[in-house]
């Protein structure tokens, strides 16, 4: 196994490069405007789909947008870096997260059948605060603009890699395909674009793996015999300084991820209640294998000998270097490069849905009630269009790969435990909240940055909580969960019959 | 070409034309839905739990296994297209509404 036969493949030029980030945003585009003159009727259809999104669309939609680009690259690169182990700590946590979803979405949706976001139940469980409410409404929107860039830039390393494009550009072409599409047809356009995307992720992936192992001399046993060779370690998946290195932080990142991301919460909310459950138990099962397949590629890296400089410095090229260089037929790279890509619109499509209904509920009806719906539809729309200029703006500026994911995890890990204990114990208090959160971030981060990755998550995650349950203690109140039922800012107040603060649904219609 | 890369082209294949169906299925159910004036169903209950556990033991094994024998390399792809066609399986047991 000679790395020197590596070569980069001929015919892969930066046009067909940016034909594929254009063509793919065109064909989302005539499915969004057919959705649009289906499906969408107003704000209320645009940010939560009436709340009758089924279960085919809920399970292709929530694997889709959890299926990062750091999913399909980040997996080979654990790998490559970490063996087995790193495999085992990027994939086992993040399927995990999304079904431990469950016992807080069957709370919420229950108690607060007509919410829409995750801001509007801290609004109302801590008695209309603020600052709760603020500091949720920030992270969600912070989270959801990393969450865009790092797609972003995920999708410039991809096409820089195998294609030459200029990274800028390619994250310029691929945000605005993106946009265009998901100013249409919003939440519906998101689930059916993400469903189509997650068959270009799946079938393609398989294929392309099982032919990569084929182009290896000796297929994979010869491959494993040189992982096994390079170290015993790669083959163990109890590695201790995978789990040190960024295994518990990133699970403990991937779970805060999970529960604060309105990407979820919306989808939550916008199911119809029967398949909520059983819905977020078949994502996270059904993910599983996306990443553990798409891994493997790491495994090639390790046989080959790669070291980091010869792939750029940054390990998340791995994947992408490899079938660019093992003299796999040029149709079988374009492919690859459409899974990578199908990947990343997925996700920043499901994320801008959800910054729109953040916007449309958590600010504008919020900060301007008396809006109107045609008003209301068009800030929610053009809020997409904001939320992505702001991503590329920061994606241009040029930031490092896997620090910018590891301090996104950080962040959402100080929101973790107050908002688990908000939503599952009663007697979580706004003191508690607000306080856990503050003092996580204020004594926390400087840990995490003079400790490291670990400590500073676990001191994050623990400060977070012990505020809750000390601030439970001093100040003992029981919140009524069922106060919810009459809550959600844009349908509670309606009476039966009356129109819902304009967004065209009557009270009656929203209740479930 | 392998042969287990030849059974894995054609199982994606039949999968794809499967998720193709039930995407069309998930389409029109989605149009009757927006139509329907049904009542919304009942939110379930059941926490799954020994459903999360199983599929939790099931992921460590197949990782695990790949340390072991070479050949658990494929279950990745093969698994991946169980991913397709769980999702097409969706499609066709959501009721559509009437």
């Amino acid at each position: 196994m000679d790395k020197s036969t590596l070569a980069l493949t001929p015919g892969l030029t930066p046009a067909l490069g940016y034909a594929l980030m254009i063509g793919l945003g065109l064909v989302s585009l005539i499915i969004a405007l057919i959705v649009r003159a289906k499906l969408v009727r107003n704000t209320h259809d645009f940010i939560i789909s009436d709340r009758k999104i089924g279960f085919g669309f809920g399970v292709g939609s929530v694997i889709s947008v959890w299926t990062w680009s750091m999913a399909v690259m980040m997996t080979s690169a654990m790998t490559f870096q970490w063996g087995l182990s790193g495999l085992f700590w990027f994939v086992v946590p993040n399927g995990l997260a999304i079904m431990l979803l469950i016992p807080f979405t069957r709370v919420l949706r229950r108690q607060m059948p007509n919410g829409y976001t995750i801001s509007e139940f801290v609004r109302h469980r801590f008695n209309r605060s603020n600052v709760a409410t603020g500091i949720v409404t920030a992270t969600m929107i912070f989270g959801i603009i990393l969450e865009l860039l790092i797609n972003l830039k995920g999708t410039s390393v991809v096409m820089s890699t195998i294609f030459g494009t200029d990274w800028a550009i390619a994250a310029l072409v691929g945000m605005l395909s993106v946009l265009i599409y998901s100013y249409f047809g919003g939440l519906w356009t998101s689930v059916m674009t993400g469903t189509i995307n997650l068959l270009m992720i799946t079938v393609p992936a398989a294929i392309i793996v099982s032919l990569a192992f084929d182009k290896v001399p000796g297929g994979a046993a010869a491959v494993m015999e040189k992982v096994g060779a390079a170290g015993a370690e790669n083959l163990s998946v109890l590695r201790p300084e995978a789990a040190a290195g960024f295994g518990i932080t990133l699970a403990f990142g991937i779970f805060a991820a999970a529960i604060a991301d309105q990407t979820f919460w919306q989808k939550a909310w916008a199911l119809r209640p029967e398949y909520v459950n059983k819905t977020f138990l078949w994502s996270g099962a059904l993910f599983y294998p996306i990443p553990i397949c798409l891994g493997m590629l790491g495994l090639i890296g390790i046989a080959y000998g790669i070291t980091l400089p010869e792939i750029g410095g940054d390990s998340a090229a791995i994947g992408p270097y490899l079938i660019a260089h093992l003299g796999l037929p040029i149709f079988v790279i374009v492919i690859y490069a459409l899974v990578i890509l199908a990947a990343c619109y997925s996700t920043i499509d499901g994320a801008s849905a959800a910054l729109s209904s953040i916007v449309a509920v958590d600010i504008v009806k919020r900060v301007a009630p008396a809006t109107s719906e045609k008003t209301l539809f068009v800030i929610t729309k053009l809020s997409i269009l904001g939320g992505g200029f702001i991503a590329l703006s920061i994606v241009l500026s040029g930031v490092d790969f896997t620090t910018l994911v590891l301090t996104t995890y950080a962040l959402k890990s100080s929101i973790l435990l107050p908002l688990v204990l908000a939503i599952l114990w009663p007697r979580t208090n706004t003191v508690g909240f607000v306080g856990g959160i503050v003092l996580a971030i204020l004594i926390g981060m400087p840990i995490r940055q003079y400790y490291g990755d670990l400590i500073g998550t676990l001191s994050i995650v623990s400060i977070s909580g012990l505020a809750v349950v000390i601030a439970a203690a001093f100040k003992p109140v029981r919140f009524d969960f069922s106060s919810l039922r009459e809550a959600g800012v844009l349908s509670g107040a309606a009476a039966p019959g009356e129109p819902v603060h304009g967004l065209g649904k009557s009270a009656s219609q929203t209740a479930s | 070409m392998s042969t287990i890369s030849l059974i894995i082209i054609a199982l994606g294949v039949a999968v794809s034309i499967f998720f193709t169906f039930g995407f069309i299925r998930g389409v029109r159910n989605a149009i009757a839905a927006i139509r329907s004036t049904e009542p919304a169903g009942k939110m379930p209950e059941n926490g799954h739990w020994a459903s999360i556990a199983i599929v939790f033991s099931l992921s460590i094994f197949v990782i695990a296994g790949i340390g072991y024998d070479y050949r658990f390399i494929y279950a990745g792809p093969l698994l991946v297209l169980v991913t397709a066609a769980g999702t097409a399986l969706a499609f066709f047991i959501e009721k559509r509404p009437s």
